[in-house]
């Protein structure tokens, strides 16, 4: 056992007892270590928010069982209760769970829940409120004040004021402005090289993985049809495509290129690839 | 949790109440309710519950579907049933301890209440059950239509109960998405005393009663920007037509309606 969480032969119906049951999550496994970072792609109801949410035992599986730092989460209460402090989970649309007066209040009302000393507790704010550029003006605003991508952040800062060992977030960036989204993923990626915890993303967004993630892992129907490397999953276009995932826009157009006669090669992921293979050719001429 | 009741409930079907106007069916249900008050024996109650098998069985609802419409009155029905055992007064005593007396009139008031409920609370099922809520607040509507007179904005009303009704699947889901969210962030709601288990219901409910004004916000803008002035003028896509059906239901209560004022005149009243 040497992964920190380990899922296996994970089932979830949420039609529970009755005959014809549909799974939303049917014999998944999955291991992830600590400083990873995975992204995790589905078409809308492939069983991705399902699945994140047996990470920390929100739902309890039908069968299957869950391992995070070597304990079943399921052997009782007490440990069912502090895993939600060792895996971090930040759901869709995270803003409209905020509900305290001031926005350092709301920081801290994970780790008051931890039963942290009020000093520590302190420090957790402000560590987390330095991780999602939340200054030090804004955390005696109430969040109410905030704008949409601020309260994003401050919501983002709340699950990790409690120090996950693997945080997930569930479409961080959906609905944000591109703006407010490109700094949010660089947020994310600052946080998980400088504390080195795992970071799961939930996304249909591929440029948004792609400028992320090592690890993709693909879910459809209620089921991992891929886990892999990055370059190795985008490899899989028509699969992805059959699935009604897409690959990257740019990869798209170096496909096209490709097609049309072009020697390019097609494991092109970000637009700074693109620049960088782009950039001799046009020197040339 | 909270998705398992059924009352109040629409389940679709094409059964013969189904297919009624539903003024016809909310005038027989408020005249059903009258007449199980009218109920003075059990003859007469019997004849009430005889009827409202045969309504259940005309709404082609599944029998357990209706008895789950019961289960969160269950306990105003043990409630009701413990309070007039024990507190009626009259009649032989079959049974006393310790200055507890239990009369044959104390047995009889709890068992013709308790059926009384179930009357009550069936037959209403009933009428959601076959009737979809915006049938339901078209016929309210329609019915309390003559309150026009009065300078009362009927449509608007029944506008507004058709929101509420709309909204209530939607804030069900909306708590329980807040719960997981603030559960992720270690709130403990079962836990502690009293005190620590109300305060624990802070972090659910500002961020609901937020979303709920946000989203009322949302949806009057989308109805302005869709040319909603309220008022009375109003048309309907579809023009409610009494027909041979909604007569039969009204012939179904006048049936009852005499039956129970036979058997009240030829048997005892329990009460």
């Amino acid at each position: 056992m040497n992964h920190f969480v380990e899922l296996k032969d994970i089932s979830y119906s949420y039609t529970q007892g009755s005959k014809n049951r549909v799974f939303a999550v049917k014999d998944v496994n999955f291991n992830l270590n600590k400083g990873e970072i995975v992204g995790i792609i589905g078409h809308t109801g492939s069983g991705k928010s399902t699945l994140i949410s047996v990470f920390n035992g929100l739902l309890k599986p039908a069968s299957g069982s869950v391992f995070v730092d070597g304990q079943d989460i399921f052997q009782d209460k007490k440990t069912l209760y502090n895993v939600k402090f060792k895996v971090g989970i930040c759901f869709q649309y995270p803003e409209y769970q905020l509900f305290e007066e001031t926005v350092f209040k709301d920081i801290a009302f994970g780790p008051k829940n931890m039963k942290l000393t009020s000093d520590e507790v302190k420090q957790r704010v402000i560590s987390a409120a330095r991780y999602c550029d939340i200054s030090e003006e804004m955390l005696n605003k109430s969040p109410f004040e905030l704008s949409g991508g601020e309260k994003r952040r401050v919501a983002v800062a709340g699950v990790m004021a409690m120090n996950p060992d693997i945080l997930i977030l569930d479409e961080p960036a959906a609905g944000l402005d591109p703006a407010g989204r490109t700094k949010l993923i660089g947020l994310i990626r600052d946080y998980n090289r400088t504390t080195g915890s795992a970071v799961i993303i939930v996304s249909h967004n591929m440029e948004e993985v792609c400028s992320l993630c090592e690890r993709v892992v693909v879910v459809n129907k209620s089921k991992i049809v891929l886990d892999s490397a990055l370059d190795d999953v985008f490899s899989h276009s028509e699969m992805l495509s059959s699935i009604g995932l897409d690959v990257p826009d740019v990869t798209k157009l170096f496909l096209k290129l490709k097609a049309a006669g072009v020697d390019l090669p097609t494991d092109v992921y970000t637009p700074e690839q693109a620049a960088e293979i782009l950039k001799p050719l046009i020197n040339r001429r | 949790m909270i998705n398992n009741i059924t009352f109040g409930q629409y389940i679709p079907g094409n059964s013969f109440f189904h297919k009624c106007d539903p003024r016809s069916k909310l005038i027989g249900v408020f005249w059903y309710v009258v007449l199980i008050f009218l109920c003075k024996s059990f003859f007469s109650l019997a004849l009430v519950s005889a009827f409202t098998l045969i309504s259940v069985i005309f709404s082609g609802v599944n029998l357990k579907t209706v008895l789950k419409s019961l289960k969160p009155v269950l306990i105003i029905l043990i409630f009701t049933a413990i309070v007039n055992l024990f507190y009626t007064s009259g009649g032989e005593i079959i049974f006393a301890i310790r200055g507890f007396k239990i009369t044959e009139k104390g047995v009889n008031t709890a068992v013709f209440t308790v059926l009384r409920i179930i009357n009550l609370v069936v037959v209403s099922s009933l009428l959601t059950y076959t009737t979809t809520p915006t049938m339901l607040t078209d016929g309210i509507e329609r019915l309390l239509h003559p309150l026009t007179y009065l300078h009362i904005n009927v449509g608007s009303l029944a506008m507004m109960m058709t929101l509420a009704l709309r909204f209530i699947p939607t804030l069900i889901e909306e708590i329980q998405r807040i719960i997981n969210a603030q559960k992720s962030r270690g709130a403990d709601f079962e836990n502690g005393g009293i005190v620590s288990r109300a305060k624990a219901l802070v972090p659910i409910f500002v961020p609901l009663i937020i979303s709920s004004f946000r989203r009322a916000y949302e949806l009057a803008f989308a109805m302005t920007a869709r040319c909603y002035t309220g008022g009375n003028e109003r048309t309907r896509m579809k023009q409610m037509k009494i027909k041979v059906r909604d007569i039969f239901v009204f012939v179904y209560c006048v049936v009852l309606t005499s039956g129970i004022i036979v058997l009240n005149r030829l048997f005892e009243a329990v009460l």
